[in-house]
């Protein structure tokens, strides 16, 4: 249970604050409703790269990083397809030193162009040692396109093509910090030996005069039903072939979220797993597996991929698969099965409540997608799923017509 | 209300004490020694078994690692599915670990399901059959894996580095491909018996425990006999040489650059000051080589410099993977920093702020049951006093410029360097 007081203030930014005697640190984390969905589709890795560019110095602090560190703080950022998370930890004391920072960056950026140039390269760096020059680094920007003919979701966080991060402008920065960047796209999470008052007091102070701007309205292509299986076969310098197969699934609030969730764990968590012990021991087909869901906000993707052991052949390897995956359709889970997959959820979720920027994080997610109570609520909607859930899942979605395979070949080597 | 000064930053207070604490010290009658911390308000624990059972014991590559990763494998009255299903199905994680050092396995569970999987734990430990078929799988997957990893420049040119560093000690062991052809399920066996023997270990706990549970692990653990296995040990005498290295792999649009040396241990005087001196150099986000090679010059996603601590040998290594074009210009850039660092006295702003950071990122890293725990470990194993981190912090604050300029001239000189991608380095 993370226990939180909730606060909104005059310009529409929502703050939550959860009170943790244990420690020396808070957390301070700001999540901004705006991910790689809502980037133009000529303009991919905006998102991404606005990410960087938050570093870059604000409105009236030039430099972000040095006075943080400056108070023994520290920070970092992420980017997905639905969300732009930042945040800092710093010692309690100094708390008002991050709101001070945090705040000004929501107020306005410095937008220099020394600033867009650098991490313009960063970022290309970025895409080339995380996608270009590893093994397998490029199988999201296959398996994406794939999977989604429609919906933003078909492209990844960094980007489609390195070109759109070369080509992006100045007034294209802007533009979308002033659509994205506004205090009611915002959710502020405080974690940490606080008290809600005083908190409250203090963003009132450093977030109340900034500008509500506009609401932005997402209004996103809609990906129509998949009909027919997709097949993709590509060759690569890598020295193993592996298999990426992806259904669409439903969406973060659906109910049946939480049995696809289980579903993975049943096929792929732990040693005892369903496709561990069947396909890499007992078969030995692959060397290693593994399937889960991406957790995305809209309609998803239920993944399960592999690296293929050497000498079996692709196809009978992807048959092993589904036929593996077919079983779970024709017959229910056992009830010890599905206790135990519930076990590791709940062991999960209480490892998670010793870290306070997770739990932070945790209630900003939460806000955002609707409910940070929805945060408290998680673990009895994970027990009220059924064997006969399980089943139907399988049966209604895990099927041939609404899947995409990849076929990630090993280009013989003379 | 007076008009908010925004470019002004608020006060602020130096950290003067972290919450660091020592473990309660006990022993089980068998004389297997448990440090623990009481500490937290979820119910869960971790209970963790550190054995000296590193890579620099073994005789030749992956004898360790295999001892390590087959305790899962079988016992004497489960086989390995068995053993995992125990302890999934209570939601337990069993983790085992092994580095140059140490041989770890640990076990995560909240407290309610103890009672159930510690004894697993116990099983694994004292009863492993390392079974040959189980043994065979994990050795093809490990290969491959292995092969997957040398299409990595980090990997080439880390591996590279590791060896030049360690020259004639037991920590220049490393896995060629043919090394999985000259290991068998006895080599690692005999290693587990050795090694993996209670006599060896020591006994880790946080979490949020009681009384019982020391009385739990006595039960277990406290009556088995023990018996001394383990033969000398020496890591042998190092014959370090600098040079520079470059490991061509032409299709690389990355370089990957591993430089450095060895350099002074963790209980040596200098050692907090070094670490001033590593930290202004390439240690945090706001360092020399961060702040010029990646937000000024755009050559590289990260770059970065460390002091890798190892109990019997400490190494200073500077990391990053660089764009191809610009490997020798960030190379370049790299020496300057360095020659900067030791003919420039660095200023006091960047000095307080370095110094703050690192009393920060102490005081992070000593937040809760599980960080005490590491911070305690490494205390422990390196034999350093408790009251280390009370001198580490006032040595913080003891270092002056002129330090870090002697720090620079004595410690950052005849490095080793290698850079493995598609071109050479000079």
């Amino acid at each position: 249970m993370i226990e939180f007081v909730k606060h909104t203030l005059k310009n529409g930014l929502r703050v939550l604050i959860h009170p943790d005697n244990s420690t020396p640190i808070v957390t301070i984390n700001t999540v901004f409703d705006v991910g790689a969905k809502d980037e133009d589709e000529n303009r991919t890795g905006f998102a991404h790269l606005f990410e960087h560019l938050m570093f870059g110095g604000s409105i009236h602090i030039p430099e972000f990083d040095g006075p943080l560190q400056n108070v023994g703080g520290q920070n970092n950022a992420f980017t997905s397809n639905d969300i732009t998370n930042y945040y800092l930890t710093l010692p309690k004391q100094n708390i008002e030193t991050g709101l001070w920072l945090e705040s000004d960056r929501m107020l306005s950026l410095a937008f220099t162009t020394e600033s867009l140039e650098v991490q313009r390269s960063v970022v290309i760096e970025e895409f080339k040692q995380r996608y270009l020059n590893q093994p397998y680094g490029d199988v999201w920007l296959l398996l994406r396109p794939l999977a989604y003919s429609t919906h933003p979701y078909k492209w990844a966080t960094i980007g489609k093509e390195v070109s759109h991060i070369e080509d992006a402008k100045m007034e294209e920065v802007k533009a979308f910090f002033y659509k994205h960047y506004t205090p009611q796209n915002a959710i502020l999470s405080i974690a940490g030996d606080v008290k809600p008052d005083e908190i409250i007091e203090l963003v009132e102070k450093w977030y109340g005069t900034i500008p509500a701007g506009n609401k932005y309205n997402r209004n996103l292509p809609k990906e129509p039903k998949q009909t027919e299986a997709r097949f993709l076969e590509v060759k690569r310098n890598v020295p193993q072939n592996a298999l990426y197969k992806a259904w669409h699934m439903c969406n973060r609030l659906h109910a049946d979220y939480y049995a696809f969730d289980l579903l993975s764990d049943i096929l792929s968590r732990g040693n005892s797993s369903r496709l561990y012990q069947e396909l890499v021991k007992e078969k030995e087909l692959f060397t290693e597996i593994g399937a889960y869901q991406m957790g995305s906000m809209e309609n998803g993707l239920f993944i399960v991929s592999g690296k293929v052991k050497e000498g079996i052949t692709m196809d009978k390897a992807n048959e092993a698969i589904e036929k593996c995956l077919e079983s779970l359709s024709h017959e229910l889970v056992e009830e010890q099965e599905l206790t135990k997959v519930k076990n590791k959820v709940e062991s999960t979720d209480t490892f998670g409540h010793i870290n306070g920027l997770n739990k932070a994080m945790r209630i900003g997610y939460f806000e955002l997608l609707g409910n940070a109570d929805l945060a408290n609520e998680e673990m009895k909607k994970y027990e009220q799923v059924s064997a006969e859930d399980l089943r139907r899942i399988t049966t209604e979605s895990i099927i041939p017509s609404n899947c995409s395979t990849l076929y990630y070949l090993a280009e013989k080597k003379n | 209300m007076a008009e908010l000064d925004r470019k002004k930053a608020p006060k602020f207070q130096e950290i003067t004490d972290i919450g660091f604490q020592l473990p309660e010290k006990k022993k089980l009658s068998n004389g297997i020694p448990v440090f623990q911390y009481n500490l937290g308000s979820q119910e869960l624990v971790k209970v963790e078994f550190v054995f000296e059972a590193g890579t620099k014991y073994q005789l030749k590559p992956l004898v360790a690692s295999f001892a390590n990763a087959m305790l899962k494998e079988g016992t004497q009255k489960k086989n390995s599915l068995e053993i995992a299903h125990a302890i999934d199905y209570y939601g337990a994680f069993l983790e085992t670990e092994v580095n140059s050092d140490f041989g770890t396995v640990s076990l995560y569970t909240l407290n309610k399901h103890l009672g159930k999987v510690l004894p697993i734990l116990k099983e694994i430990l004292t009863e492993s059959v390392f079974p040959k078929k189980e043994f065979e799988q994990k050795l093809s997957i490990k290969k491959q894996k292995f092969v997957i990893n040398q299409e990595k420049v980090e990997t080439l040119a880390s591996v590279d580095f590791s060896k030049l560093i360690y020259k004639g000690t037991k920590y220049a062991q490393h896995t060629e491909l043919s090394s999985f052809d000259n290991i068998s399920v006895e080599d690692s066996r005999k290693f587990y018996e050795e090694f993996y023997n209670l006599n060896n270990a020591q006994i880790f706990v946080a979490g949020k425990i009681d009384s019982s549970f020391i009385l739990f692990l006595e039960d277990l653990f406290g009556k088995e006999q023990l018996e001394k296995k383990r033969s000398e040990f020496s890591i042998g005498e190092s014959t370090y040489l600098s040079s520079t290295h470059s490991i061509l792999k032409p299709d690389a649009i990355q370089t990957s650059f591993r430089i450095g040396k060895p350099t002074i241990s963790l209980g040596h005087p200098d050692f907090s000051k070094l670490k001033v001196m590593n930290t202004i150099f390439g240690g945090y986000f706001g360092s020399r080589l961060m702040t010029n090679i990646r937000e000024e010059k755009g050559y590289t996603y990260g770059i970065g410099s460390a002091l890798m601590s190892k109990i019997d040998g400490t190494s200073h290594i500077i990391y990053t993977e660089v764009g191809k074009e610009v490997t020798q210009l960030a190379l370049n850039e790299i020496r300057k920093e360095i020659h900067t660092l030791q003919n420039e006295l660095v200023s006091e702003e960047e000095l307080t702020k370095v110094k703050n950071y690192m009393l920060g990122s102490l005081l992070q890293n000593t937040d809760g049951a599980f960080d005490m725990l590491e911070r305690f470990k490494s205390l422990h194993y390196h034999n350093l006093p408790n009251n280390y981190y009370t001198q580490y912090m006032s040595d913080i604050h003891a270092t002056n410029s002129q330090d870090i300029l002697k720090l620079a001239q004595t410690y950052l000189n005849e490095l080793t360097i290698v850079a493995a991608g598609s071109v050479k380095v000079k």
